[in-house]
């Protein structure tokens, strides 16, 4: 009799369930059954795109048809003639923990055809506190609690203001590291094609290069262009229409000339 | 007690920090006092010319730095190994007090192309346990019973430290630690299947270990396929003031491992010699 046993208790059951995808909790409308700002998950096309990333990839105060995964699957579906389904998992304040984790959940349950990453700041984390709850933590985060610019309560700000405390500037590319690797070995193990990128951004960018050189990110990953902040949306902070066309195109072009797949079709 | 896990390296950008933690290819170093070989282990240099070289991870206990290289669990197995088959096997004790599933992760992504060991045999240290960097980017590593210890007096950390030690309590989570421990299993998991290494792994025999990782074997996100079906028992310890495993359970844990790998690899590692000879 193990179902009341301490051991099934203090697992984080809801953030990694078995046999289904977390639940989000998106600000923007409408969103699937789980919260992510896509089409239901039983609704599969003839190929089935996952795309994750932060607030960038997400782009909610944008139309649904105008970001960068839209246009991308919108563009392949014409060019093959039949339906790429496209699922933007992306999720506003996260970054390499979430999109590793959520990726393992996909595996598990979305049997996605391609998987594209648009890698954020490198800085922020979840932390998975002890009543269970997944608390996101970034430095620009941490600062905004402490100007009291953003409001949480006394427990979150708490944790927060700890970590921003103990985590240094060595931890921050080092976790993002931990979860890339892991990321490499998902996707090792299944033999999906995958592609990365990251937003076109300081804070996306700024030890890449470092990594690329001492070869713990593999540079053959990356495509060899960003998510540029050409124009700005109507939240005044992340890309514009512009941005997201210009990056859709990109990323459609290189699918199109590197997807072995795709240019069977094609 | 704390002097024996600081190296006082010095890094004048995150280039130097990761060539020294993060070194691609090569090992990570160790921080125990010499005598160590050229990685900072307590063993004496590598030498590939065996036909079967066994490569063991873990904590202190692994380390079990009050015995002889033969007496510890790595030694005794490595000895009947060499005793069945008749051959040199070597015998690669990378234990390291204060180890923890981030270290053998990193010394597994760095090292394991560098070593090319024929099997891994992991002993899982708590789970509780974390390897942050410092703001100089030194190691450290954090878990409430070195916090205890601290606050005891009974560890006296220098000072740049105990900041790390002030603020960890009020973090830990053991919701935090288990997805830790299941994201460091998946890449050591797929490091050593993707190069055919055989392997397998126990955790020391401290029942809260046990049950901590049994809980993430029962969720599904950490296989149980490579578990060696026992663990690193504490059936006698060092002293009556030292918890560490003491000769028996080295010897007793020694030999279940070699059992296991003979009856569950047994082909495999005759080839090995046959390819050796």
């Amino acid at each position: 009799m193990k179902f009341f046993s301490k051991s099934l208790v203090d697992f984080p059951h809801k953030y990694f369930p078995n046999g289904n995808m977390p639940k989000v909790n998106l600000s923007c409308d409408p969103t699937n059954k789980f919260g992510y700002r896509c089409r239901e998950f039983d609704d599969r096309g003839d190929v089935n795109i996952l795309f994750l990333g932060d607030e960038w990839s997400l782009g909610e105060s944008l139309d649904f048809g105008l970001i960068y995964s839209s246009l991308v699957c919108e563009k392949l579906s014409a060019q093959c003639g039949f339906g790429v389904h496209g699922f933007n998992l992306s999720h506003r304040d996260k970054g390499y923990d979430y999109i590793s984790r959520t990726i393992w959940c996909a595996l598990r349950t979305l049997n996605p055809d391609f998987v594209f990453i648009c890698f954020p700041d490198m800085s922020r984390r979840e932390y998975f506190a002890l009543n269970g709850r997944c608390i996101d933590f970034s430095p620009a985060k941490a600062s905004a609690i402490a100007e009291k610019r953003v409001k949480v309560n006394r427990i979150e700000r708490e944790l927060i203001g700890t970590m921003r405390d103990l985590y240094t500037r060595f931890d921050e590319p080092i976790n993002a590291l931990k979860n890339y690797v892991l990321i490499e070995a998902l996707m090792s193990e299944t033999g999906i094609p995958w592609a990365v990128s990251v937003n076109g951004n300081n804070a996306a960018n700024e030890h890449l290069a470092l990594m690329f050189e001492k070869k713990l990110f593999n540079k053959e990953r990356f495509m060899d262009f960003t998510f540029d902040l050409i124009d700005v949306a109507p939240d005044n902070e992340t890309p514009g229409v512009k941005s997201h066309e210009v990056f859709g195109n990109q990323l459609f072009t290189w699918l199109c000339d590197n997807m072995p797949s795709i240019r069977r079709i094609k | 007690m704390e002097e024996r896990f600081r190296l006082n390296e010095e890094f004048n950008n995150f280039s130097d920090f990761l060539d020294f933690h993060y070194p691609f290819g090569k090992v990570p170093k160790g921080w125990t006092k010499p005598p160590h070989n050229q990685y900072g282990f307590p063993l004496p240099e590598i030498n590939q010319d065996n036909a079967i070289n066994i490569l063991t991870l873990g904590d202190s206990c692994t380390e079990g730095e009050h015995y002889e290289a033969q007496q510890k669990y790595p030694g005794v197995a490595a000895n009947l190994l060499s005793d069945h088959y008749g051959c040199k096997v070597g015998n690669w004790n990378f234990g390291l007090g204060g180890g923890s599933y981030d270290f053998i992760t990193r010394t597994l992504m760095c090292g394991l192309d560098h070593l090319r060991p024929d099997v891994v045999i992991i002993t899982f240290p708590t789970v509780t346990r974390r390897e942050l960097f410092k703001k100089n980017g030194r190691r450290i590593r954090l878990d409430m019973s070195t916090v205890i210890s601290v606050g005891m007096g009974l560890v006296n950390p220098i000072e740049e430290s105990r900041y790390y030690y002030n603020l960890w309590p009020a973090i830990d989570s053991h919701f935090d630690d288990t997805v830790n421990v299941i994201k460091n299993f998946k890449v050591i998991e797929w490091a050593l299947n993707s190069r055919n290494v055989i392997w397998g792994y126990a955790v020391v025999g401290y029942s809260e270990v046990q049950e901590a990782v049994e809980t993430c074997r029962d969720s599904n996100w950490m296989s149980g396929e490579k578990y060696m079906g026992f663990d690193f028992d504490v059936l006698d310890q060092v002293s009556e003031t030292d918890v560490h495993p003491g000769l028996e359970s080295h010897k007793s844990y020694g030999e279940r491992i070699a059992n296991w790998l003979i009856d569950n690899h047994g082909s495999q590692l005759e080839v090995l010699v046959q390819e050796s000879e």
